[in-house]
């Protein structure tokens, strides 16, 4: 059964003369890595209110269309129990700390207290997520007083203890420096491995490549391009509608047009190699 | 990784000082207890003594200079402020000259009754303020949590708490850069008052509308899933000792309001 | 489908987003007072956060927003937990006027004004004089109170209530303006989750609503 469906989705915010959302279907499977880009506006952070159920729970307006978390329609889910089943990490780090914990250890483990985690599993697993983002020498801190970068990854923290088996994860290296993005993403490959179903938004596109195995291109609204990692990001068009190309896609365009393609696209570093050096071995140049 | 720390949450938490591990609850009580014996009994001679019994308490909790203070400022401006509104005016029954402050006559009548209420709002403050010195709300909330209250309350209490502190900094900010650019806040009173809104109006703006992610973070969180959560950080439940000094408490609270009752009633019935 | 859920006594449902926002109302309260001293104007400005948001939510929340308040000062001043019944009114009474649409007109907001300033400086008194012992209380409004009863004659209680509401009246107009800047500020995206939002939408707004296509785009 897939994890969720979407079917002809359109939506609109109250008050609004444009859609957030047209026509939208795709099918979620469970256990994939997704990734979601576009443009700014594009609708990326309002697909993944949808699919969390805060549209149209929370965010009410006019919601046309199916949308099926594990069968059922969103619509007669209760927000509280999808809030159990799919974990959201978003993109602003400074409103997603609770403000009522007066140490990172126990803002870490504030969900799990709501969910009804019994204490020596609380502990446990807030000690393993804090020492995988690498936020051990802050356990004791006061969490409303951390940097950005910080609170993110308290944040971040916060959603991995709870273990969901899907989380959509909005942009969450934003305030990172590029190492602490690459810890970040080093977590997000963990969830991989351990075969959750992911939905990341990001820009950072060679990261995206990296890691996501289908990719949605959301543009004004639309699902301007979907479909496998390779395709969608070797595919020149989702420029147009404001997406970027990785650069190792981009430079296997410029070979391609300067008369020396190569066996493929490459979307990331490792596969532009490969390819030159398959080409060289091939072609001799 | 500080293991200690992270040990102390498989315990009830306790600090090692007798006051300040009681329960909240158990101190609430008391600390009531007392406040409403200053009201009931308003008289200097009660209210001052029960005044230093508070700083004796909360120096003993370890927590003198901050309760100090405030109590320190707020008896002050009490005091000095009553006494010399109670010398003002001509009033009837000051028959009984007590000194004579620069050709301005105090009374002694005045004086007592000055005294008295003094005292009664110092005694009533000062056990009030005891309590909140020496509980932190978050532990509070937590043995309110215990008896059945919602985390709906205690996130209220403890986010409003934090979020003053949020704003205030914000607004410190904005204010201080205005000054520096010279947005008029010297100038006659409409000026300044005029400069309050467009200074600090998108600030509370943002405050306002962040309410809605706030609401989704916390949503994250598992914060509206039904059934019962567990405490990471746990305090030991009211114990027997306890409940003896809360009854002892209440015992003199009603001591008090009996020693009013009673003498009013016998006038009544002798009349 | 709307996500209610009770406060503890069961007996009333909170509606989410007000839980949220009640927390940033309190904040609001506290820091009225301190921009007005940092702005050395002679104010309290301690009530705005309970009028917008008992305008905007209703009365639960508007009445928490003010109780909360007043035991949050109350724990540098217990006395003011006595102040209580006022806080409360406030939350009670600015989401009864915003339901009779009082805080859309800049005339009917300042008339409001009158309404808080006899709710604070009026029964405010009376409280007061009962606290300081049927007398006198401390505060500025001594000043006024006791050359009143001196001078005019006026009985002592008389001229403390007297005092005191005027004296919270330009406390209150600047109270009730601010309340009116944000209430006619918040974006209609917001108001839209808001119980009595829906009384500060524009109708420009509003005609959009009616005007947006049926999703055959």
């Amino acid at each position: 059964m897939a994890a969720i469906e979407l079917k002809d989705v359109s939506y609109r915010h109250p008050y609004t003369k444009e859609s957030a959302l047209k026509h939208i279907t795709y099918t979620f499977e469970p256990g994939k890595f997704y990734g979601v880009i576009g443009e700014n506006g594009g609708g990326k952070t309002t697909l993944c209110n949808l699919i969390r159920g805060l549209i149209p729970h929370f965010y009410k307006g006019r919601l046309k269309g199916d949308v099926l978390i594990d069968g059922k329609d969103i619509r007669d889910w209760v927000l509280s129990d999808l809030s159990a089943k799919i974990g959201y990490v978003f993109q602003n780090p400074f409103t997603q700390i609770s403000s009522i914990k007066s140490t990172v250890f126990e803002e870490v483990a504030l969900g799990l207290e709501n969910l009804g985690v019994p204490k020596d599993e609380i502990i446990s697993r807030v000690t393993t997520v804090c020492e995988q983002l690498k936020i051990t020498d802050l356990i004791k801190n006061d969490p409303n007083e951390l940097s950005g970068g910080q609170k993110q990854r308290v944040a971040f923290a916060s959603i991995l203890a709870m273990d969901m088996d899907m989380m959509i994860i909005d942009e969450p290296t934003s305030q990172l420096d590029p190492e602490g993005t690459e810890d970040v993403f080093s977590i997000i490959k963990l969830l991989k491995d351990q075969h959750k179903t992911i939905i990341l938004v990001e820009h950072k596109i060679d990261l995206i490549a990296e890691y996501c195995e289908e990719i949605l291109v959301m543009s004004n609204g639309r699902l301007a391009f979907s479909g496998p990692t390779h395709e969608v990001l070797g595919n020149p068009a989702i420029m147009e509608v404001g997406a970027m190309m990785p650069q190792s896609a981009v430079f296997g365009h410029a070979m391609k047009a300067a008369g020396k393609p190569l066996q493929q696209i490459p979307i990331n570093q490792a596969e532009a190699v490969e390819f030159v050096n398959a080409r060289k071995e091939h072609y001799g140049n | 990784m500080d293991t200690t720390f992270i040990e102390s949450f498989k315990s009830y938490q306790k600090t090692g000082n007798f006051w300040l591990d009681l329960n909240p609850l158990t101190k609430l009580s008391i600390c009531s207890a007392f406040a409403m014996s200053a009201l009931f009994m308003m008289d200097w001679r009660y209210g001052i003594p029960l005044s230093i019994l508070c700083c004796i308490v909360v120096a003993l909790a370890g927590k003198f200079k901050e309760f100090f203070q405030i109590y320190g400022k707020l008896s002050i401006i009490l005091i000095v402020f009553i006494m010399i509104v109670r010398q003002l005016g001509t009033r009837p029954e000051n028959v009984t000259p007590l000194i004579n402050v620069f050709g301005w006559q105090w009374y002694t009548e005045s004086f007592k009754a000055a005294w008295d209420t003094a005292s009664f709002i110092l005694g009533f403050s000062g056990a009030f303020l005891v309590y909140f010195i020496t509980t932190p709300m978050r532990d509070l909330m937590y043995t309110l949590e215990q008896k059945g209250v919602s985390h709906e309350t205690s996130y209220i209490m403890l986010a409003a708490m934090q979020n003053i502190v949020d704003l205030r900094k914000a607004a410190t900010t904005i204010l201080d850069s205005q000054k520096s650019r010279g947005i008029e806040t010297e100038g006659n009173i409409i000026v300044r008052a005029k400069a309050f809104f467009p200074t600090l109006g998108p600030l509370l703006l943002s405050a306002f509308t962040g309410s809605e992610e706030k609401l989704i973070a916390m949503d994250a969180r598992a914060f509206s899933v039904k059934g019962n959560h567990t405490f990471l950080r746990e305090l030991e439940p009211i114990t027997p000792k306890e409940n003896i000094l809360i009854f002892l408490a209440w015992a003199i609270a009603l001591a008090t309001l009996l020693s009013k009752i009673i003498p009013a009633v016998m006038r009544a019935v002798t009349k | 489908m709307s996500q209610d859920n009770k406060s503890e006594k069961g007996k009333f449902k909170l509606e989410r987003i007000a839980l949220f926002l009640i927390p940033i109302g309190i904040a609001i309260n506290f820091i009225g007072g301190q921009i007005a001293i940092l702005l050395k104007l002679p104010l309290y400005l301690d009530a705005i956060g309970t009028i917008v948001v008992g305008a905007l939510c209703g009365f639960v929340p508007g009445i928490i927003v003010g109780l909360v308040s007043n035991i949050l000062n109350a724990i540098s001043s217990p006395v003011t937990l006595f102040y209580a019944p006022l806080n409360i009114a406030f939350g009670i009474v600015a989401a009864y006027l915003s339901q009779r649409y009082w805080f859309k007109s800049v005339w009917k907001t300042l008339l409001s004004s009158l309404i808080f300033a006899f709710i604070g400086g009026g029964i405010g008194s009376l409280i007061t004089w009962v606290v300081y012992g049927f007398d006198f209380g401390t505060g500025v409004s001594a000043m006024f109170s006791i050359p009143l009863h001196e001078k005019l004659g006026l009985p002592k209680y008389f001229a403390q209530f007297l005092a005191e509401f005027t004296m919270d009246i330009f406390d209150k107009v600047l109270t009730v303006l601010a309340s009116f800047g944000i209430l006619h500020a918040v974006p209609t995206r917001f108001l839209a989750k808001l119980p009595l939002g829906h009384i500060y939408i524009k109708d420009s707004d509003k005609a959009l609503e009616a005007e947006a296509s049926d999703f055959d785009d």
